[in-house]
């Protein structure tokens, strides 16, 4: 059984078809990596699965259970936890505060308040965040806020964890250690990994499934290779102009 | 860890202050029941609108019930029950308001919390003038030392209270509700359950003060009961002294019951002058308070 499937799911704001008809499943343990151009319709399908925004048509399922009608504290308990793409840290409290609000809450449950601490501050140090976890998240640099985003997730516990452009305005040095950072986390806990970036080559090298949306619809999906090689997405993003 | 530092200082202070019956006149027992009073009211404040960003302009609209409660059962219940049951009404009137208000954020919800106490208000006005009284007088109320032990175990209850929410995982789900609402739910905290718990909690002291400070005033006014002043007063005492802190309320209320004991008798319109511009310039200079982390809580990304 996958761990998550979609099955037609559609989404409707007024007269955009943000997402429209869209299935696929991803198995767990594995990174899924998700392609489109701006307005594809990425972060649409994550507020969907996360339960931030209701399908106007098909079901979300998780680990062989509707989501349907859940709300997104729910559905994080279940084990399902994303970043924002437009980072939302808890700006007036500790980067610590933050990673230990995603522990406390989520899917886990600590015997003791200092046992969440302790896993806290470990999800802390493995993000690479360490030397800032007493500062306000709301003083981080963009990329320090990214990190503190997946931290966060991470910090839930959730089996499935979605990554909106983490890697987005990074610096070429800083997306090669984000890199490190989420292969380390993700085989240490044996995570899910969905994960929207428009940096191809990092999409490419951390992906063992890709799948493409355009214009709300799945056009694509396969291995690297598969996508890299499909006529449309070769028509839609290297060149031949339509 | 520092909160269990600062509840002990604060306990520690209240318990010292349990003294001042046995060494004071009346007048300063008088007094103290004012300080505890607003102590109480500012730190159960704090404990819904400091933790969760949700700012009530309302919360007199409890003070008022409890109030009203003990008065109008005086003749029926001894206020051993009516105080605790005025706790529990206001407690029971938060819930009830709670789950549709609660939808509303930011300014919409400050504009809101204050219709609904002005609301009750003309409500018990009315109820009041339909049953024949313009106020009410209240006989043999307990006696100065007695108010005084009721409102020091009030203000001990309402820090402890305060300590006990912040050390839980209420306390850290309401500081993530009032960073970031949206981003709170997403990792798992269950929004709508931990506003209404908070503000039930909140309401729940500001209903006995308000039950104990009819005894003391021995009558009951509506006007006086509801009067929108009580809410003002105890968000600007939380304000500065800061309201994500269990010593920043306690600090609030003494500062802002010496400075109108100063000015009270002589300048009380210079009084609210003085509270309006420093709860202004709390606000927008020294958002966390007396005790707030360095004024650093709203900074934005570097
Ligand atoms: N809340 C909303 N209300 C109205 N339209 C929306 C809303 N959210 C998204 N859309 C529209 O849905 C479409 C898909 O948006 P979405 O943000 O999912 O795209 P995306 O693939 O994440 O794009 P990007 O790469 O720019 O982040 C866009 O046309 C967008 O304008
Ligand atoms: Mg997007």
């Amino acid at each position: 059984m996958s761990l998550l499937e979609l099955v037609a799911v559609s989404k409707r704001y007024g007269g955009v078809l943000a997402l429209d008809q869209v299935s696929f499943t991803v198995e767990a343990g594995t990174i899924v990596g998700v392609m489109g151009a701006n307005g594809a319709g990425k972060t649409t399908l994550f507020a969907l699965i996360a339960g931030n925004e209701r399908p106007s048509g098909g079901e979300v399922r998780f680990a062989g259970r509707s989501l349907a009608g859940l709300r997104p504290d729910q559905i994080a308990r279940r084990g399902v936890a994303r970043t924002f793409q437009v980072v939302r840290p808890f700006a007036g409290l500790s980067v610590r505060e933050n990673v230990l609000a995603g522990a406390l809450f989520g899917t886990r449950a600590f015997a003791s308040a200092a046992l969440a601490r302790r896993a806290a501050d470990a999800i802390v140090e493995e993000a690479g965040l360490g030397g800032q976890a007493d500062r306000l998240a709301g003083t981080l640099t963009l990329s320090g806020q990214k990190r503190l985003e997946v931290a966060r997730a991470i910090a839930t516990g959730a089996r499935l964890v979605m990554l909106d452009e983490v890697m987005a305005g990074l610096l070429p040095a800083e997306v090669d250690e984000m890199l490190a950072t989420l292969h380390a986390l993700q085989r240490a806990r044996g995570l899910t990994l969905l994960v929207i970036e428009h940096v191809m080559q990092a999409l490419m090298r951390l992906s063992q499934r890709i799948v493409v949306l355009h214009l709300g619809a799945l056009i694509a999906q396969g291995s690297p290779e598969e996508v890299a090689a499909d006529p449309e997405v070769q028509r839609l993003y290297f060149g031949e102009t339509a | 860890m520092s909160e269990r530092r600062d509840a002990v200082l604060v306990l520690g202070a209240l318990g010292a202050g349990a003294a001042v019956p046995a060494i004071g006149s009346d007048y300063w027992t008088g007094f103290a029941i004012t300080a505890l009073m607003w102590i109480a009211l500012a730190q159960s404040w704090s404990v819904f609108s400091g933790l969760s960003g949700y700012v009530s302009f309302g919360h007199v609209v409890f003070y008022g019930l409890g109030a009203y409660l003990v008065v109008a059962t005086w003749d029926r219940l001894s206020p051993a029950l009516s105080v605790p049951l005025a706790a529990l009404a206001a407690a029971a009137f938060a819930l009830a308001i709670g789950a549709p208000v609660l939808r509303v954020r930011g300014p919409y919800f400050v504009i809101l919390s204050f219709g609904i106490a002005e609301l009750v208000k003309f409500v018990v006005i009315a109820a009041e003038a339909a049953a024949g009284h313009a106020s009410r007088l209240i006989l043999r109320t307990p006696d100065l030392a007695a108010l005084f032990y009721l409102m020091l175990a009030l203000a001990a209850a309402a820090t402890a209270l305060a300590w006990a929410v912040r050390s839980t995982r209420l306390g850290h789900g309401l500081r993530a509700i009032r960073e970031d609402e949206v981003a709170a739910e997403t990792i798992g905290v269950p929004v709508a359950r931990y506003k209404l718990a908070a503000l039930a909690l909140s309401a729940a002291v500001p209903g006995a003060v308000g039950g104990t400070m009819a005894m003391r005033a021995t009558y009951f006014e509506p006007l006086q009961a509801f009067d929108p002043m009580v809410s003002f007063t105890m968000i600007a005492m939380a304000v500065i002294g800061g309201s994500d802190d269990l010593r920043g309320p306690v600090l609030g209320a003494l500062v802002l019951v010496y400075l109108s004991e100063l000015l009270w008798a002589g300048a009380p319109q210079l009084y609210m002058v003085i509270l309006g511009a420093l709860v202004l310039g709390f606000a927008l200079f020294v958002p966390g308070g007396l005790c707030g982390r360095a004024g650093a809580r709203r900074a934005r990304p570097a």
